[in-house]
């Protein structure tokens, strides 16, 4: 206002300059006020989000910290008990006592056991750690076997005395490997965090991976044996099949289905070379695989949609096992019997297994999921019976089923029927089953040539999971 | 005066931006403790309503909590929340936060997200009569389960059919007739909702398959859903790998869902049926150890090795 009335009557020049300063002072003033105004406010947001950076820095620490910690206690197991690792299983093998033998080699045992669990911390993808936790895991297995037939009286052989003194060199080298990082770690590296001991933690193990590596096969009635690794599918034999056939293959399977754009999708390279296929069958999505040689079906199996949990009558169990034995017979899968069933959400797995000269043979099993609802197939799986069927030798038994049934400590609610059982995953026995009962069911197997019992499973019935057998 | 004012100007502009860095700046650093101030919805002791009701209905099915959903956060609820937290690695403060109500399946807005076991209405025992009683007595009957007439009377012979019911359908056999029983006997309890059974009181290994095939292949295939279950129990029984269902799963940089939490979120009835038909010896591999995604993996060392199936967007070897 005041500044008007100084302007009246000034030349319009003189004029313009006036307002033009004051509206410079007018202007100043505000910029001033603003940036004083912001450089407060930044002040204040800049201290209350520094405080809180400096909060989730400092979480962030804690738990780098007690990371640090978990991988540290890991390491530290592990150079424990691979300190004396080497020098046990030379011991072993030097020693003659079948007693001394025995106590070394569940030594041996329990160390590659905890070694197993601290190597599990770490990262895995990588050629030679994998190598490595593979040999912990075998050398676990092997000497706990040996440790058991040592007690049942067997002597170790010498190649088996030669064995484990080159498997206490490989000992030695996973010594050396692991001591690469203690070295890093004395000189104050910590295992977590950029640069930390972490980074560089599996390569160590590198020289595993080199094929010039020196790595002592172990063969034994183990699962990790080195003769379970590399399988391969007996049963599937016959021609190569084109995908082309395949396709009518399939037409033929699913007959009484109603079937639906097949197409193949391509090869599988696994274990068993198959042809793969997608498909709509009833209106779900499905897959089959066909084994390349002879086109036998080795897995099918639908996405069943919804919710199959519905009311079943109580007679759809034998409709079920009936429709499963049928199914696997028109897929080929001749003379199979039902020996396990387990149902649960609507859905029942059966397993059936090939009779041969009336002997059960448990490492063949197919596998056939089974809707209850309408008691119609609607998977099938036949892994087992890929990598196993085969014609038997199968021993005459000197056993006999009373002579069996007398090995039991309860009381068996069905006669002994003869079955060939996987042993350890290698061996196959010829065994006496028996369902027995004593506050649940119990399978136990008694071999038919020596009466020892050989395996006990016990049936547990878990809600959400059907019965299932351990 | 000209080039003053520009100056001014120019200086003003620079520390205008200045200033909207700082600010900016200042709101990206608070941006991470933002998670904590929607503590606000979160469940804790004192709380009560629909969604504690929910929560509580599920820790029960669970067998985390005994007794029933009282729609109130107390003192045995918390002990509940604490003990589900520890089981599934979250942090054990027996406060619901986003991450727990994630990891629950339920919705802190008040809502519940899924449609399971809402309520669980009021269970038929001994000693129950009425019509729900009579309907399920005729029921088993029908199929054989149940001799003589329907009184809708809850007896020791109503029982013993009940236990062989659910014995032949893989129910928990215990006499009761809950929701679950309900269900699959297709009757309606009064207050219960029939509902899409969920799988949570199953098997912790099915349960912790079903997660990862969840967190990993919930938009694959069905079979390539199968396929992943089935890599994690090749490499249980494979040397080269731990030698538990855990072990493998939770081996350091082994799955990228325990790296990113998708592990923690509740499995679909898919991933369920996919993970029990990997237990069952489904292996659509037949011994592969690993799968990756061709459009979305870096790792050279993975690439390196030879593919032996392709299903989906996952190619195994």
């Amino acid at each position: 206002m005041s500044t008007k009335q100084v302007n009246v009557g000034k030349k319009p020049q003189e004029n313009k300059k006036n307002k033009k300063g004051a509206n410079g002072k007018v202007v100043k003033t505000a910029i001033l006020g603003t940036v004083l105004g912001l450089s407060a406010s930044a002040i204040v947001g800049l201290s209350v989000a520094l405080y809180f950076a400096n909060e989730t820095v400092q979480t962030h620490e804690t738990y780098q910290r007690q990371m640090d910690a978990v991988y540290s206690r890991a390491y530290y197991d592990l150079l424990d008990g691979a300190s004396d690792l080497g020098v046990t299983l030379r011991k072993i093998g030097v020693s003659n006592s079948p007693r001394m033998q025995q106590s070394l080699l569940y030594e041996v045992w329990a160390s590659a056991s905890m070694a197993e669990n601290s190597l599990a911390m770490f990262e895995s993808e990588d050629d030679g750690f994998m190598q490595v936790q593979k040999f912990v895991n075998q050398l676990g297995d092997y000497s706990q076997t040996l440790a058991r037939r040592v007690s049942n009286g067997t002597p170790l052989t010498v190649e088996e005395r030669e064995k484990l003194i080159q498997l206490g060199d490989m000992a030695d080298a996973y010594m050396n490997a692991l001591q690469q990082v203690q070295s890093s770690l004395d000189e104050g590296k910590v295992f977590v965090g950029d640069g930390g001991a972490l980074e560089g933690f599996t390569s160590a193990f590198a020289q595993f991976s080199d094929p010039a590596f020196e790595y002592p096969e172990m063969i034994y009635d183990g699962p990790f044996s080195d003769a379970l690794e590399n399988r391969e599918p007996i049963a599937l034999t016959g021609d190569e099949i084109s995908a082309q056939t395949g396709v009518e293959f399939i037409s033929d399977y699913l007959s009484g289905y109603e079937v639906s754009g097949v197409e193949y999708i391509g090869e599988g390279y696994g274990d068993i070379p198959t042809y793969n296929y997608s498909l709509t069958v009833d209106g779900a999505d499905a897959f089959i695989q066909l084994g390349k040689n002879g086109g036998k079906v080795v897995s099918f199996n639908m996405a069943t949609t919804g919710d199959t949990a519905q009311a079943v009558k109580q007679d759809a169990g034998p409709t079920c096992q009936q429709n499963a034995i049928a199914f696997a017979k028109k897929l080929g899968f001749n003379n199979m019997q039902v020996v396990w069933s387990s149902s649960m959400h609507g859905e029942c797995y059966i397993n059936l297994a090939p009779v041969q000269n009336g002997v059960i043979l448990y490492s063949d099993l197919v596998k056939v999921k089974v809707r209850e609802r309408d008691s119609r197939v609607i998977g099938l799986d036949a892994t087992h019976y890929a990598f196993n069927h085969r014609e038997r030798q199968i021993p005459t038994p000197t056993v006999s089923e009373e002579q069996a049934k007398k090995r039991l400590s309860i009381e068996a609610v069905s006669n002994g029927r003869l079955a060939l059982i996987p042993l350890h995953g290698a061996r196959e026995v010829l065994t006496y089953e028996f369902e027995c009962e004593q506050n649940g069911t119990y399978f136990v197997y008694i071999d038919a040539l020596s009466g020892d019992e050989v395996n006990i499973l016990y049936v547990i019935d878990e809600s959400g999971m059907g019965s299932r057998t351990i | 005066m000209q080039l003053k004012n520009v100056n001014l100007s120019l200086a003003t502009r620079l520390l205008l931006v200045l200033l909207a860095v700082l600010i900016f700046v200042s709101v990206v650093m608070l941006l991470p403790v933002a998670p904590d101030t929607a503590e606000a919805a979160a469940l804790k002791q004192g709380s009560s309503g629909a969604t504690v009701k929910t929560m509580q209905t599920k820790l029960i099915s669970w067998g985390y909590l005994s007794g029933t959903a009282d729609g109130v956060f107390g003192a045995k609820t918390k002990a509940a929340v604490i003990a589900f937290q520890k089981a599934n690695g979250l942090t054990a403060d027996g406060v619901v936060g986003t991450r727990t109500a994630q990891a629950m399946g339920i919705s802190l807005s008040g809502a519940s997200t899924t449609a399971a076991n809402t309520s669980s209405g009021t269970a038929l025992k001994q000693g129950s009569s009425g019509t729900a009683v009579k309907t399920m007595q005729t029921k088993l009957i029908n199929w054989g389960y149940l001799k003589g007439t329907a009184d809708g009377v809850f007896g020791a012979k109503t029982k013993a059919a009940v236990i062989a019911f659910q014995k032949a359908n893989g129910l928990t056999a215990d006499g009761v007739v809950g929701a679950k029983t309900a269900q699959v006997m297709g009757i309606t309890l009064s207050g219960s909702s029939s509902t899409t059974g969920n799988n949570s009181t199953s098997s912790t290994d099915l349960n912790l398959l079903a997660r990862v095939i969840y967190g990993e292949a919930r938009g694959e295939p069905y079979t390539g859903q199968v396929a992943v279950a089935a890599v994690v129990l090749n490499r249980v029984k494979s040397s080269s790998f731990p030698n538990s269902i855990a072990g493998v799963i939770y081996q350091s940089g082994a799955f990228d869902c325990v790296a990113d939490g998708q592990i923690n979120m509740t499995p679909n009835d898919s991933a369920y049926k996919a993970a029990r038909d990997a237990l069952n010896g489904w292996d659509p591999t037949y011994g592969c150890l690993f799968y990756y995604n061709p459009k979305t993996a870096t790792s050279k060392w993975m690439l390196s090795r030879t593919i032996k199936l392709n299903i989906g967007n996952h190619a195994f070897c």
